[in-house]
């Protein structure tokens, strides 16, 4: 209360709440819980995400042209979309030091970045070797393949970040959505840039770097209502 | 609130203490109805103990407790189908404390009621920043938005409220 005059005419009475009845039967049964821990579901997610990626390249094989491609562009661009998911997850699962509430802008502006940058990224930066493919234009859409194989290996942190935030946030739900996709999407382009052979700049840029906006779209619409608090 | 997490009853009565008074304040603010803000107020500290374990240990739990309690507020609002809000014509506000300094009530009335008529996003900015005084990164954090955004709102809200007060 600040002794502003509106606070003298809503009066002392507003100063006092008692405890409801409700509340007070459930505080006579009230049991420990066990808290929030930010950087272990971070560290859960994380872990998860790299199991599953090297599975599922391990599953489906590596790309046969890796060896002939740069190693600094193979190497500097594994690390980008590290990097771009470990954000991504950071901000939308392990709020500031103190608070309790979501960097939801910080975690959506690294998936904005992501989703625009890989795409430029691609298109102007694919190398390629004997053995790599080129679909062009012409052949554009027979890539789609990628664009569903990305979305199944973005899948997983969304879903992991949905579970472990469920229910639990009051503000910017969508954008927190949208943010574990972008996340979740770079999970899926690290797995294409490993996996996949295809090494013209439309498909490298938008069915790769695509899979990170397509994910934040899909999962700001269907997750984002498991993450609002009721 | 880590006691009280822990299971300790008497934590929560003193954290009630603490905070149902600012809850409270915020939303006869909002709503401008004590008796509508009492029962959101009750809705808000029933939703914090159903999440209780969503807090993380050493975090300030007041700006997640604003905004629990905003939320309230603004599923009330939706409920009833209105942006504007409720906000009765005949603002059920007890009489002002006899130890406060006299106040022009006719003028703070008309100050109630021009802030019952500002949008409901500038309607907080002025309530959390203006009259509750958090800072606006504060706010921010309970309304999910900017800093700069909430400095905006609230700087537009006082000035339709002057405005507004200039004008009866």
């Amino acid at each position: 209360m600040t002794g502003h005059p509106i606070d003298v005419l809503i009066g002392e009475e507003a100063r006092t709440l008692p405890i409801s009845d409700e509340l007070e039967a459930e505080l006579a049964r009230l049991t420990p819980v066990r808290l929030r821990s930010p950087h272990r579901h971070l560290a859960t997610v994380l872990a998860l995400s790299a199991a599953y990626v090297l599975l599922a390249l391990a599953v489906m094989t590596l790309r046969r042209d890796l060896d002939e491609l740069p190693a600094l562009w193979v190497i500097g661009v594994a690390a980008a979309w590290v990097l771009g998911c470990s954000l991504a997850l950071w901000f939308s699962l392990a709020p500031r030091r103190d608070s309790m509430l979501t960097r939801w802008r910080a975690a959506a502006v690294v998936a904005v970045v992501a989703a625009v940058g890989f795409v430029v990224l691609g298109l102007v930066l694919h190398p390629h070797g004997p053995s790599s493919a080129h679909y062009g234009w012409e052949r554009f859409a027979h890539g789609h393949a990628c664009l569903e194989i990305g979305l199944g290996i973005a899948l997983l942190p969304v879903v992991a970040g949905t579970v472990l935030l469920r229910r639990s946030q009051y503000v910017r739900t969508r954008w927190i959505a949208a943010a574990l996709g972008g996340g979740g999407g770079c999970l899926g382009g690290l797995f294409l840039h490993f996996y996949c052979r295809i090494a013209d700049g439309p498909h490298v840029g938008l069915i790769h770097g695509g899979v990170v906006g397509l994910a934040m779209l899909l999962a700001s619409v269907l997750a984002s209502r498991f993450l609002e608090a009721r | 609130m880590t006691s009280y997490c822990a299971g300790d009853a008497s934590a929560f009565r003193a954290l009630h203490t603490l905070v149902a008074p600012r809850v409270l304040a915020y939303l006869v603010k909002m709503t401008r109805d004590r008796v509508l803000a009492a029962d959101l107020a009750q809705q808000t500290f029933m939703k914090i103990h159903r999440a209780r374990h969503h807090y993380i240990a050493g975090a300030d739990p007041l700006p997640w407790i604003m905004s629990i309690a905003h939320h309230t507020f603004i599923d009330e609002v939706r409920k009833r189908g209105s942006s504007v809000v409720v906000l009765s014509s005949t603002p059920s506000l007890p009489e002002p404390a006899t130890e406060h300094a006299p106040v022009d009530r006719a003028r703070v009335d008309a100050a109630l009621a021009a802030l019952a008529e500002l949008p409901s996003r500038q309607r907080q900015a002025v309530v959390l920043i203006t009259l509750e005084g958090h800072s606006a990164a504060e706010a921010a954090q309970i309304a999910g938005t900017t800093a700069g955004t909430m400095r905006v709102r609230a700087h537009r809200g006082c000035e339709a409220l002057r405005t507004a007060l200039g004008a009866t």
